[in-house]
């Protein structure tokens, strides 16, 4: 974990020293290209091993309304618009499927 | 990205799309779950309806397109009932208050059972809610469908009129 | 997808209308991921269950399976919604707070979701914004008197007022105003000024294809607003894993946007605007009142992608994250933005002190304002990662994510969310907190101090060539600061399949909230909060009740006994109140829009005027009349949720969304119009107001019904939730009476219908009337009493399709009291008396109902109302004509 935030550090440093106009690629240095990576495998290796195998009829809880990644998604919608006119940050990779019910 | 990191990711997304495709069951004599009435007691295994085309649905209350199906099997019961179709609806729900929460807004005029520890739903191999499976008069699994979409309702019930017209096959 | 795109485009904003900045909150295509999510009902959990669980228990007894095939799927929704954005005053310093109405914005949106064939999904959104207010242009120190805090309205004095000075260690010095002396002030303000409302609109469509495990989306749309258009598309794709436990969705967006801003007259001859002109970039544009216009064009286009994958990791724990790229290149800057640029040369002479004794040398800089410049590229790189955890104890959910933004222009941002949703016996109740914290750009200043002179070209001018700076901003919203923000959010279902959903949030800018502090001082801090309502229908709630209803059951058969509509579902599109719910437990959602123009001549009474007339006693016996409308047009959005908990009653709630928007033109043989509040407009001003209406409460008896005639009283009140305080373009002058969103009282508004029907023919009336319950509202003045009286007939020509013909007669008295002094009308429309009359309009219309299939039970109406006879009150322009469409949904 450490390392990990050590990688970040980097990262970060080598992102604000930069110039803007850089090119992209070269922008973030070796480090950062590994940090990514290492990102990446983190996400699928969570998704092979550390969950319990759910069965289809067991989805009762994930299929509550509240249990959705985005209950209420307009009102998110409008508050992301929000935000994204105040801030610089751009708005949230929220993916458009998973979860739920997982009903076909 | 490199070579190696794009085969290993390359690797695991094969490991998920075979382990989806992954499927069985269907020509091989069902096995007997055994089922039990809504709220517990009263055994009864799938044997006892050897004789009649069982269509076995496995629904749950939280599950959107259960809601739709029960209008079609409703329908169905009621008019391929005299022909010999027992349609079974298997409830999954863990607490059997959420089942009849769900039957008061939408009925079901067809036998309802439940299968609360799902053992019955494992032995079938449920891979998805909702999921039917027909079962013809010799007690042989011949149709699994997962999931109910309305325009693939005419497709269902051509199966469950077959499996209904046929004759037991010459041992 | 769009929302990521979307999100980038607007992450420094463009702005504010044509006056001046404001915040891009307008200028954002509304994203609404969700409401156009087409990846098929296995994530878009909360509407499937909603449709199955959160009903009512309304025992339907029986049931008849119609037409299995005529459903909506698990999903669909039409959803409804209003937002309300305010920010508290700018603090200018110790407490003084800027005179302008600080930056506000409504909206309103409406979207849906409708499948077809089972695996098409096509979604629609349609958003509106209207926002007004002022923004900072750019930021100087406190010492360059760069505001006029006392005033609204006064010109924001970009490159000060001439006192600043300098000493050697470049300390800024102020005038002090009590003893006359050069005072050390390191403070920083930032420079405000005002613009007019503008409106933004937006659709967007999607269409996309749903396999077992796999579904593929395509969009797109379009996004208009005066100084800013832009056309957006994107693609994505869905793969469902583990039996569906893990899904990986990919998006890949694009958007094309052109910028055309007035850089704001009241500063544009100060500010530097060299570097866009040389690139061609400004257009100068006479206006008609002589003053140069210059307008600064640019085109940005972004590229953005991401990649996400969910994982359900057991019974009660999901977990997402994902990866995201955005390219932009282009004018990536905002016009309504400058710099203040400031050079001492401490090797020159310094200013000869006031104060003899003084040892400090002060130096005169030279100070520049200019508009700001960014890069033209920006990379940026987020991840994020989310989790929904549900907790048994309680039967909530916990929300959390965490987002890192990295950008080639030096920001980095880190954002934490939290949510608890607790559902709370048939509400759910959703506290929220949010942390955000950014560091600045790299070309970010408060303003940009130099050590040396001033470049100037061989003319002597100011040369911004010479400033060895490639990219500079002073827009707070590049600077290092953290923002804390909480908020809750309610919901409850109505009815069968309606849903009603409310949110509030503050949310605090601060420069020490910054995580690990540093930020940005505390000038640049400001306040919002915001407010939102929505109604959503449940479409497949919807179609399941209908599927496990009697037939036989009156009222409920839709399908067959069309008849039964002809009782008030009907009617001509321009009533209001025109029928009752039939049954018990029925709800009704709907949407009206009424669009009035009026454009051509002045009238007086029944017959046009001149203009020397009106110039002579249109504004009263002492003033002169300067202007007048020529083109008046005004949209009204009305929301119709109606529930009928009995037979006999039917509840009514209708909140209502007005945009209205003025041309105005000199009256020949007006005298000079300056010191009156068009003064510097021009010849022709125009003016938008636009927001939240007056909403209508009430309530629907059934007094008398047999077969073929229906009678029913309606009463019902308005809350003056519209505002009446819109100011003409930030200033202290009040907009016109029609211009202003309600009519700030509380009225009564009582109404009697009558229905009837035999075969194909239909036919009603109705008596109305609507009388303010106070004497006067906030501003000294309340609305004429209006009567109005109207009789139909309709044919029903296909059998979804009807006609109708009406006559409308209106009685509407002119406005009593008037506008608080110092208010000084330019023309008639400024004077109360020039408003109501009596009127005479034709209806015809057109009625369309969808009776079986996919889409049972909608319906739709248009009716264009043309004025036969109008007899003005004072001096008005002509009428037009009405249109209004309307659309509804029974279940």
């Amino acid at each position: 974990m450490t390392r990990l935030f050590g990688l970040f550090k980097v990262c970060m440093k080598a992102a604000k020293s930069g110039q803007a106009t850089l090119a992209f690629s070269r922008r973030f240095s070796y480090s950062c290209n590994s940090l990514l990576r290492g990102l990446l495998l983190i996400a699928f290796s969570v998704v092979l091993d550390g969950c319990a195998e759910v069965q289809p009829w067991e989805r009762g809880n994930l299929a509550k309304p509240h249990m959705g990644l985005q209950p209420f998604p307009s009102q998110a919608a409008l508050r992301e618009h929000i935000y994204g006119s105040r801030e610089s940050a751009s708005g949230s990779t929220a993916s458009s499927g998973g979860g739920g019910c997982g009903c076909y | 990205m490199t070579m190696r990191s794009g085969m290993v990711y390359g690797i695991l997304l094969w490991g998920f799309i075979s382990q989806a495709l992954a499927d069985g069951g269907v020509g091989v004599k069902a096995p007997s779950c055994s089922l039990s009435k809504i709220g517990g007691g009263g055994e009864k295994t799938l044997e006892a309806y050897q004789g009649k085309v069982i269509y076995v649905d496995f629904w749950a209350s939280w599950c959107g397109p259960c809601a739709q199906s029960f209008p079609f099997m409703n329908k169905l019961q009621k008019e391929l009932g005299s022909k010999g179709l027992s349609i079974v609806g298997v409830n999954l729900d863990e607490k059997a208050g959420d089942a009849m929460g769900f039957l008061n807004q939408t009925p079901a005029h067809f036998e309802l059972v439940a299968d609360a520890g799902g053992k019955c739903a494992h032995e079938l191999g449920v891979k998805a809610m909702p999921s039917s499976y027909l079962i013809d008069r010799q007690g042989v699994l011949r149709f699994i469908h997962l999931g109910f979409k309305p325009t693939e309702a005419q497709a269902l019930r051509d199966q469950v009129e077959a499996l209904l017209d046929e004759k037991s096959p010459v041992k | 997808m769009i929302s990521l795109l979307a999100q980038s485009l607007r992450s420094l904003g463009l702005k504010g209308p044509v006056a001046l900045t404001a915040s891009a909150l307008n200028r954002l295509r509304r994203p609404n991921p969700k409401a156009l999510s087409l990846s098929g009902p296995s994530i878009l959990s909360e509407p499937s269950a909603l449709s199955a669980l959160r009903a009512a228990a309304l025992a339907l007894p029986g049931l008849v399976a119609q037409n299995p095939m005529a459903v909506a799927a698990p999903g669909d929704i039409l959803d409804l919604q209003y937002g309300s954005y305010k920010q508290t005053p700018w603090q200018l310093l110790d407490g003084l707070k800027s005179q302008y109405t600080p930056l506000q914005v409504d909206n309103i949106e409406a979207n849906g979701l409708l499948t077809f064939s089972d695996r098409w999904k096509f979604g629609f959104n349609y958003a509106q914004d209207t926002w007004s207010g002022a923004t900072p242009v750019s930021s100087a120190p406190n010492a360059l008197v760069g505001n006029n805090p006392s005033a609204a309205g006064a010109s924001p004095l970009v490159r000060g007022n001439g006192t600043i000075l300098y000493d050697k260690k470049l300390t800024p010095y102020r005038l002090d105003d009590t003893t006359a002396n050069y005072v050390p002030d390191k403070r920083l303000v930032q420079t405000v000024a005002s613009a007019s409302p503008e409106i933004r609109n937006q659709g967007n469509f999607r269409l996309g294809y749903e396999w077992d495990e796999s579904a593929l989306n395509l969009g797109g749309g379009v996004s208009q607003e005066p100084d800013y258009n832009s056309a957006f598309g994107s693609l994505n794709g869905r793969m469902d894993f583990n039996q569906k436990l893990t899904a990986v969705n990919l998006g890949l967006n694009y958007a094309n946007s052109d910028i055309n801003a007035l850089v704001n007259p009241l500063y544009s001859p100060y500010v530097d605007q060299s570097y866009y002109a040389a690139k061609g970039q400004i257009d100068t544009v006479q206006n008609s009142s002589g003053v140069p216009g210059h307008y600064l064009t640019g085109n940005r286009q972004d590229w953005s992608t991401h990649l996400s994958v969910n994982q359900v990791m057991n019974k009660d724990l999901l977990l997402e994250s994902g990866v995201g790229f955005i390219r932009s290149t282009g004018y990536l800057g905002n016009p309504y933005k400058a710099v203040d640029m400031v050079f001492v040369d401490t090797k020159g002479a310094p200013v000869p002190p006031i104060d003899s004794s003084s040892t400090t040398s002060l130096y005169a800089p030279v100070v520049q304002a200019v508009v700001e410049r960014r890069p033209e590229e920006r990379n940026q790189g987020m991840w994020d990662f989310r989790l929904v955890q549900f907790v048994e104890a309680t039967d909530a959910s916990v929300h959390g994510g965490y987002r890192f933004f990295v950008d080639d222009w030096g920001i980095t941002a880190h954002t934490f969310d939290l949510d608890w949703v607790q559902p709370v016996e048939a509400w759910t109740v959703t506290p929220r907190f949010r942390y955000y914290s950014q560091n600045g750009a790299s070309f970010y200043q408060p303003y940009f101090l130099f050590q040396g002179k001033a470049p100037v070209g061989p003319s002597g001018h100011f040369n911004l060539a010479g400033v060895p700076l490639n990219a500079y901003s002073s827009d707070y919203r590049l600077s290092a600061y953290g923002a804390i923000s909480g908020g809750l959010t309610v919901a409850r279902p109505i009815g069968k399949a309606m849903a009603f959903e409310a949110g509030f949030e503050y949310y605090a800018h601060g420069g020490d909230l910054r995580l690990g502090g540093a930020g940005q001082g505390s000038w640049s801090n400001f306040d919002y909060y915001q407010f939102n309502a929505a109604v959503k229908v449940d479409l497949s709630a919807v179609s399941n009740a209908k599927l496990s209803a009697e037939p036989d059951h009156e009222g409920h058969d839709h399908g067959g006994n069309h008849r039964q509509d002809h009782l008030g579902m009907d009617g001509p599109s321009g009533i209001l109140f025109n029928h009752m719910l039939a049954n018990a437990g029925d709800t009704m959602v709907g949407v009206r829009y009424a669009y009035e123009l009026q454009q051509g001549g002045m009238m007086h009474g029944t017959s046009p005027v001149s203009d020397r007339q009106i110039v002579a006693t249109g504004c009263g016996p002492t003033i002169k009349c300067t202007f007048t409308p020529k083109q008046m047009d005004m949209g009204m959005v009305m929301v119709d949720l109606m529930y009928a908990p009995t037979d006999w009653l039917t509840l009514m709630l209708m909140p209502q969304f007005m945009s209205m928007d003025m041309h105005l033109r000199r009256l020949d043989g007006s005298p000079d119009p300056s010191g009156g509040s068009h003064a510097g407009h021009g010849a022709n001003p125009y003016h938008a107001t636009g927001g939240v209406g007056d909403i209508f409460m009430g309530s629907l008896f059934k007094l008398y019904e047999e077969e073929g005639h229906k009678i029913h009283f309606t009463l019902g009140f308005t809350a003056p939730t519209g505002s009446i305080n819109q100011r003409i373009n930030g200033n202290s002058e009040f907009e016109h009476y029609g211009m202003q969103l309600g009519t700030g009282t509380w009225d009564i508004w009582p109404s009697l219908t009558y229905n009837g029907y035999h075969g194909d023919f239909n036919w009603g009336g109705q008596l109305s009337g609507n009388v303010p319950l106070q004497s006067y509202n906030a501003s000294g003045f309340a609305v004429g009493n209006l009567f109005e009286a109207t009789a139909w007939g309709g044919y029903q020509i296909q059998d979804w399709l009807s006609g109708s013909l009406r006559a409308l007669y209106t009685h509407q008295d002119a406005i009593s009291g008037h506008y608080p002094a110092p208010f000084v009308p330019s023309g008639p429309m400024d004077t109360p008396q020039s408003y109501g009359g009596q009127y005479l309009d034709i209806g015809i219309g057109l009625n369309a109902a969808v009776h079986s299939g996919d889409f049972e039970g909608n319906h739709f109406g248009l009716e264009w109302l043309q004025p036969a006879y109008t007899d003005y009150n004072g001096y008005q322009l002509e009428r037009t004509g009405t249109l209004w469409a309307n659309w509804s949904l029974a279940f």
